[in-house]
């Protein structure tokens, strides 16, 4: 059962990074399309600055979550690799907790930010501008679920793996 | 008392191993609280953070930088490097020092070219008889370079956190003439280094070949030329240009070196949103946590608390350079960037220093903690693609840091380095 849960999780935020990597390539392709546009066609797409950067906060956050679970995200582990293995895994339980009530308020006040912003437009797009924000509280959500998939396994005392990847300098 | 909780809640959650985004994003909240504000200006500040036209060209010169190192762009350009410099004794050093600033014009990110230089130049080196610590230290201190000379993503991080919309045109032409200076004092040390372990002497081999190499890396050194003449000229913004870098990369990668298929495309875009969503997510943590600072004014009592000690602009620069150094041996350049340029850049213009010129001191500086430990995360990429541990490369990088700190001190008192080449473009 456990096992199953893992695997799910690993599988959901390797789609959700999928998923990003294709809101990155439409990203590029849009960027490219409005330079084509403004130097070829003549006339600069006025939907598309605003379209890549929504783009860009919904692959954001979606691929931050998937972070979380894959455990990518840039952290300090100097203290963590100095104390005993049974400390180790208090710190790394505790520093769970600390993100699993980040993405508790995300999804709290990241919800309330994308219901007071429905009402307004994203000009040039006419689309509602909490639409843009919706990955917010979406994100926040995946980040508990993700979060307390991490603290079960470290509780349960199997090796969780970090996927650390230093090569974003 | 705010400002004691701010910073004492993100001291503790950075210290028990929390990523340093949730760090930021929980002290502010913590702040919030203890100010009584609704939180939901924490996630305001966050959205607007990141909902900046200019951050796009971040995740592009990520994509474009790990695009260029899978389609072996970098391969290209160590052989001219090695036509160039190659026979002089030793002088496998100073070409990975060449081959590191020719791929930071194409890439700007340090990693990537500790890895490319590493996986192309350093099987090469040691088959000819050089020690695995001196490639390390030549490969990890060759890499800073590529921060400094144009495209530089992390110069675009500090044009966004500086508030002031400090333009990126002038960082990336600020960042050309410190970045060949820097090259050259690395260049001058890793000889020095090489001939008094009396490596071998390479062979010229000849100017056919020099010529071949040059012609075989012109389509890769392209990427610089499109994206500095087009941010120049006007004809595309910073973020467009960062877009069409990328669609160059990958057509001269799958079309004219023919080295990049689906998988490694696959590969680089899922690598490259990885990086995006670190690095956004920080920025957009370190707005509400850039807010807090602001509300409780503590950059103004941190400027405050500098000048009551001097005026002197040499001497704040020296005390804010100690700062970062010291912060950039624990702490990783981005987040660095994002959380100590709102703070530091009112004090530095306080007494006169052009926000241009620091932020390439910043550069060089947060860049040369990139290699020094514990934090050091070029160092640890270099030490593992080269396969030497950590601490043998470390006991001999000596003469190379006193190289980075040389250019460090240059740069940072002799502001025309930086600053001549922005003016002749005004």
């Amino acid at each position: 059962m456990r096992q199953a849960l893992s695997k799910l999780s690993h599988t959901a935020a390797d789609l959700l990074v999928k998923a990003a990597a294709v809101g990155l390539v439409a990203m590029t392709i849009i960027v490219g399309w409005q330079v084509f546009g403004r130097y070829v066609l003549n006339s600069s797409p006025s939907w598309s600055e605003q379209a890549a950067l929504t783009l860009m906060i919904w692959f954001v956050t979606l691929a931050a979550a998937a972070g979380v679970r894959e455990g990518f995200h840039i952290r300090i582990v100097a203290l963590e690799n100095a104390v005993s293995p049974p400390q180790k895994r208090v710190l790394r339980v505790l520093s769970e907790v600390v993100v699993a009530l980040c993405g508790l308020a995300m999804l709290i006040w990241g919800g309330e930010l994308v219901l007071r912003t429905w009402g307004h437009t994203i000009p040039s797009l006419g689309l509602p501008r909490g639409l843009a924000y919706a990955g917010l509280p979406i994100s926040g959500a995946l980040i508990v679920l993700f979060a307390a998939e991490r603290i079960v396994e470290e509780l349960s005392g199997d090796n969780v793996e970090d996927e650390e990847d230093p090569r974003w300098s | 008392m705010e400002l004691i909780v701010l910073v004492g809640v993100l001291v503790f959650c950075l210290a028990i191993g929390v990523p340093v985004a949730f760090s930021l994003l929980t002290a502010s909240m913590a702040c919030f609280i203890a100010l009584d504000l609704p939180l939901i200006v924490a996630f305001q500040r966050m959205a607007s953070g990141v909902s900046v036209f200019t951050l796009m060209a971040i995740p592009f010169f990520i994509f474009a930088g790990d695009l260029m190192y899978r389609s072996g762009i970098a391969e290209r350009l160590v052989h001219v490097a090695e036509a160039a410099f190659g026979r002089a004794r030793g002088g496998l050093g100073p070409v990975n020092v060449g081959a590191s600033a020719l791929f930071g014009a194409v890439s700007g990110s340090a990693i990537a070219s500790a890895s490319a230089m590493g996986s192309t130049l350093m099987p090469l080196m040691r088959e000819k008889g050089y020690d695995g610590d001196y490639t390390v230290n030549v490969t990890v201190t060759g890499a800073i370079v590529g921060l400094l000379i144009p495209p530089s993503h992390n110069m675009i991080i500090y044009s966004a956190a500086s508030g002031i919309g400090v333009s990126i045109g002038d960082l990336f032409l600020a960042g050309i003439v410190p970045g060949i200076l820097t090259a050259i004092l690395l260049m001058v040390v890793a000889w020095v280094v090489a001939v008094k372990r009396g490596y071998a002497a390479g062979v010229f081999p000849g100017w056919r070949s020099f010529i071949r190499a040059s012609l075989f890396a012109i389509p890769g050194l392209m990427t610089a030329i499109i994206i500095m003449g087009g941010i120049l000229s006007g004809i595309f913004t910073a973020t467009e240009s960062s877009a069409i870098a990328v669609i160059y990369t990958i057509i001269i990668g799958a079309f004219v070196y023919r080295t990049l298929g689906w998988s490694r495309f696959v590969e680089a875009a899922m690598q490259s949103v990885k990086i995006t969503a670190m690095v956004l997510l920080i920025i957009g943590a370190a707005s509400a946590f850039g807010y807090a600072l602001a509300i409780l004014q503590a950059p103004a009592q941190l400027a405050a608390l500098i000048t009551a000690a001097t005026d002197n602009p040499i001497l704040v620069l020296l005390i804010i350079n100690l700062i970062l150094l010291v912060l950039g041996t624990f702490m990783d350049m981005s987040p660095l960037i994002v959380i100590t340029t709102p703070i530091l850049l009112p004090v530095v213009m306080q007494v006169g220093i052009d926000p241009v010129h620091f932020g390439i001191i910043m550069m060089l500086n947060l860049g040369i903690g990139l290699v020094t430990p514990p934090v050091g995360s070029v160092l640890f990429v270099g030490a593992a693609v080269g396969k030497v541990p950590v601490e043998e490369s470390v006991k001999t990088i000596w003469p190379f840091y006193g190289a980075l700190i040389l250019a460090l001190l240059s740069i940072t008192f002799i502001p025309q380095l930086s600053l001549t080449l922005p003016g002749l473009f005004h």
